[in-house]
């Protein structure tokens, strides 16, 4: 039933209407819980991430684990039952939840100066309300927002975003569920954007090598758009809570 | 339970393996984009496959069942992967447990084969809705030497190819699964090779390595995971570890994984073909039957990597060898990096030694005869019994 | 008895910002350049890389002469010897408690430290290190001051005092340790009846003003017997929801803003402070007396 669909229509538009290279809405906000050290709420197009942060603290458990010259990063990852179409069994513990859980500590371990806290441990959760295709960027940009409110120091932001291949020459930005579904081919990046490194990258479904440069590159240069969306927002957030303490304790 | 934990990688080691690398060397003497080498066998049953990778070993048996298939998916089959990461292979894996680096590995496979629609999975559906042939691969890793991921994909790949399911027949009612005598069974439709091939990247992209090795594989700061068929088409990556890189040398790698993919491919299909025509010419099957030496000559065979300088340490290595001194050998350079080692005065013995093979029958080896293999310069010999296989032919 | 619940939308979600225009300073964001020059040296909050001071964190610049950091907004404690800290004991150790005090390490109280009943000149002696589990056990709360801060960042604490110590009866808040205010004294009889101890670590400790201070504070006896008199309840829970009040709205707390708050919610009845709208309320007005003040 999906065959006769195109991912690219003749006008150079998408399935939800959108150009070629346009991300879906970001929506975010920082700071949504008082219990965690920081916590962040990201919405990207229909996929809603909630993300809380507690640390740097004291290794709790297993004691073994502490690094004397780093700090652990610990992400779990979770999917709310009634997240997706068909209702979960399980939030987490399959196998794919356990990947993206490894990844995305791949990625935030990449970002956070970690040699900064020794012997100490930082706890990343993600929880994803409602999944609609890329999920695992929308996780990371959550987390980076959540890290950020934390006031966990960075080397700099820490951006994700998919890319695919639509008619087999058009690279897309930016993947909703539909599209993965009708089978497009799914490149995701994890990239510092400021200085372009790729921290992780993962691809999906099949595509001749040629066009790989170009999907990276697009995929690359949504990281960077998400880069600018998250730090008006990161901005807009200080500024709020600044004025309200009336920048008390600075100069 | 206590738990054995894993090697760590001293920092002597990892400094030595800078120097080297610094130097555009490696420990094992390879060079930076040479891989260790592959052979591919097959057992008895069909779908039973032992890949070796340099020291890395994986068994892999495909089988099959009926099952209703999903109810998303009703007119396709089903295909399963499934990495056992045993203490047989390294000390510190955990049996039956699901460790982070099994869920990576059966990710990696299953995204390779999978999502890129290797398998016809439509052809494995007996009835719409009803039953479909359930396909598993269960993946063994026998000694793990680094590159695990390699070495299970060829694996997984060519016990794929070479399995053959019964054939079924329905008479209106019911279903009839015929043996493998009374039909000839059926091969699995595959559309496409995808392999993996993983790189080790140093440095931030500096030195880029082609098929880790186990101290490599552990002080490398990333892991370039590449998989591909023959057509040139990636069929997923992933890049791995806590390197950060520039996208010129993800670009770079996967340039150079395209030809090797290709040697790869290759060689699983004159494997498949080879033992294919083994199968039909009815000669002995399965791993205990050596298709080097399977040969009745009486010649030791040592493979050197580095023939020209074991040659002038003649002295050292002769210690090491588990050659009489009586014994005058003598060395024949037969190739590139091999040579065999010839005794003039064979020892007049006569043994017999009974062996246990994997299967039930015993066989009975009249003379003993050694092989040594030299993999690399620094190993330890081994010494392979070759096993006749004459009796079975009989 | 039927209760009145209130269930709302997201949508219907209070908006709790007080902001005041005031002049922003600039802010940076994690990887953003400070500045070009290598002159300067870094502090908190900023790094090194190809020659260029880049910040790690969102936050403000603080300079001071040539250190320049940056100084996030929320964050765990950071510890600094003199601060004043409310923390919860976790672990009984020899020689030591470990004690939980919203750092990034848990904090420790050496029994060297801490003033045992009978004198402060007393011996140590093995004894007392079978006794410490009858001093402070697990999950007992006291008061402190940080004594020294360790290379690991970890913090050593003291209660040499008589206004330290084991805390009995009142009730804890936590908040972020940014909001509260450091001033010369953290510890507060407010003349409405009770007392308070405002934490650097942002455990706000609230408890009944003792009338007579040579006894209950600054050892290690806990008197859960004494009643405390509904008044002084229902003071204790009207301060504790104003602070929770201008902690969602982000205000600073120190006595001053504290006391305003709690002059301010006379109008609502102690329950109905928890109502956000209430709570946004009393911030607002709150945050009008402050600037007030600060203006005339």
């Amino acid at each position: 039933m999906s065959k006769n669909r195109e991912l690219l229509s003749k006008i150079g538009l998408r399935l939800d209407g959108r150009r070629a290279d346009e991300l879906r809405r970001i929506r975010c906000k920082l700071g949504v819980f008082t219990e965690p050290d920081g916590s962040a709420y990201l919405e990207q197009g229909l996929t809603k991430i909630l993300a809380a942060v507690y640390g740097p603290h004291q290794v709790r458990g297993n004691r073994s684990k502490a690094q004397h010259d780093a700090a652990v990063v610990n992400c779990q990852f979770s999917m709310a039952v009634f997240s997706t179409g068909e209702r979960k069994r399980r939030p987490r513990g399959d196998r794919k939840s356990t990947e993206i859980s490894i990844h995305l500590r791949q990625a935030l371990t990449a970002a956070i100066k970690t040699e900064l806290y020794p012997w100490s441990q930082i706890d990343v959760y993600v929880e994803v309300l409602h999944a609609d295709g890329g999920i695992y960027p929308a996780c990371v940009n959550a987390a980076t927002l959540a890290l950020i409110d934390a006031g966990i120091p960075l080397k700099e932001y820490v951006c994700a975003c998919t890319a695919s291949l639509a008619n087999n020459d058009v690279p897309m930005l930016d993947i909703s569920h539909q599209e993965e579904i009708i089978g497009g081919p799914t490149l995701t990046v994890a990239a510092l954007p400021m200085s372009g490194k790729i921290v992780l990258m993962e691809m999906s479904q099949r595509f001749h090598v040629d066009h790989l440069q170009k999907v990276l590159e697009k995929a690359l240069q949504g990281c960077r758009d998400i880069k600018h969306i998250l730090d008006e927002a990161v901005k807009s957030h200080i500024q709020d809570v600044g004025s309200s303490t009336g920048w008390a304790n600075t100069t | 339970m206590s738990r054995i934990r894993e090697t760590v990688i001293t920092n002597c080691e990892r400094k030595f393996l800078m120097k080297c690398l610094s130097d555009w060397t490696r420990l094992d003497g390879r060079s930076f984009d040479e891989f260790r080498p592959l052979r591919v066998e097959f057992g008895k049953d069909w779908g039973s496959c032992y890949v070796s990778l340099g020291k890395t070993r994986v068994l892999a048996q495909t089988s099959c069942e009926i099952q209703q298939p999903k109810s998303s998916r009703p007119s396709e089959g089903i295909l399963n992967i499934n990495i056992e990461l045993n203490p047989l292979a390294a000390p510190h894996f955990e049996p039956g447990r699901q460790s982070e680096l099994s869920v990576r590995l059966n990710r990696l496979l299953e995204k390779c084969v999978k999502d890129s629609k290797a398998v016809d999975l439509e052809s494995l559906c007996i009835k719409t809705n009803e039953k479909v042939w359930a396909l598993r691969v269960d993946i063994n890793v026998i000694n793990h030497e680094g590159n695990i991921l390699d070495c299970a994909s060829i694996a997984m790949l060519a016990s794929l190819a070479h399995f053959r399911r019964p054939d079924v027949t329905c008479d209106g009612e019911e279903f009839i699964i015929h043996s493998y005598q009374q039909r000839d069974p059926i091969p699995t439709v595959i559309h496409h090779y995808p392999v993996c091939i993983t790189y080790s990247i140093f440095n931030g992209g500096e030195f880029v390595v082609a098929d880790p090795s186990l101290t490599e594989e552990g002080s490398a700061d990333a892991t370039l995971t590449i998989g591909l068929n023959g057509f040139k088409e990636l069929c997923g990556l992933h890049l791995g570890g806590k390197a950060e890189l520039m996208p010129h040398v993800i670009l770079n790698t996967v340039t150079k994984a395209t030809h090797r993919a290709n040697i790869v491919i290759e060689e699983i299909k004159t494997s498949i073909k080879i033992d294919n025509e083994a199968r039909t010419k009815k000669l002995p099957l399965g791993f205990h039957t050596e298709r080097k030496g399977g040969a009745n000559s009486d010649v030791s065979e040592i493979s050197l990597h580095h023939w020209q300088e074991i040659k002038k340490s003649k002295k050292k290595k002769n210690k090491q060898k588990p050659v009489e001194p009586t014994e005058s050998p003598q060395i024949k350079v037969i190739g590139e990096g091999l040579a065999v080692h010839v005794p003039q005065e064979k020892p007049d013995r006569q043994e017999s030694w009974i062996v246990d093979s994997s299967d039930d029958d015993l066989m009975i080896v009249e003379k003993p005869r050694e092989q040594i293999l030299l993999h690399d310069s620094d190993s330890e010999e081994e010494n392979v019994i070759i096993l006749d296989s004459s009796q079975r032919n009989d | 008895m039927p209760q009145k619940i209130h269930i709302r939308l997201a949508a219907h979600r209070v908006n709790a910002s007080v902001a005041v225009n005031r002049r922003v300073p600039k802010i940076f964001t994690p990887g953003q350049v400070i500045t070009e020059q290598n002159e300067f040296m870094r502090g908190h909050g900023t790094y090194e890389e190809e020659g260029f001071l880049k910040s790690s964190v969102a936050g403000v610049k603080e300079q001071v002469n040539n250190l320049i950091s940056i100084r996030p907004l929320k964050s765990r404690y950071n510890g600094e010897v003199g601060d004043v800290v409310v923390g919860r004991i976790t672990e009984v150790q020899q020689k030591r408690w470990k004690v939980d005090t919203n750092s990034r390490l848990d904090s420790v109280l050496l029994l060297s430290s801490v003033n045992l009943p009978g004198g402060e000149l007393r011996r140590r002696s093995a004894e007392d290190e079978h006794m410490m589990r009858q001093y402070l056990q697990e999950g007992d709360l006291i008061s402190a001051e940080v004594q020294s801060v360790f290379s690991d960042g970890s913090l050593s604490l003291h209660t040499r005092s008589l206004k330290y110590g084991k805390l009995s009866q009142g009730v804890l808040i936590k908040v972020f340790p940014s909001l509260i205010k450091r001033s010369k004294t953290h510890f507060h009889n407010l003349y409405v009846g009770a007392s308070i101890i405002l934490g650097n670590n942002g455990f706000i400790w609230i408890y009944p003003t003792v009338t007579n201070s040579e006894d209950g504070v600054g050892g290690f006896v806990q008197n859960l017997e004494e009643v405390v008199s509904r008044p002084e309840r229902e003071t204790i829970a009207r301060l504790r929801n104003c602070i929770l009040a201008l902690t969602q709205s982000k205000m600073m707390l120190f006595d001053t803003s504290i006391l305003y708050a709690f002059e301010e919610s006379q109008k609502y009845s102690v329950p109905e402070l928890l109502v956000p709208e209430a709570m946004v309320d009393v911030a607002i007005l709150t945050q009008d007396r402050l600037s007030m003040a600060e203006n005339s």
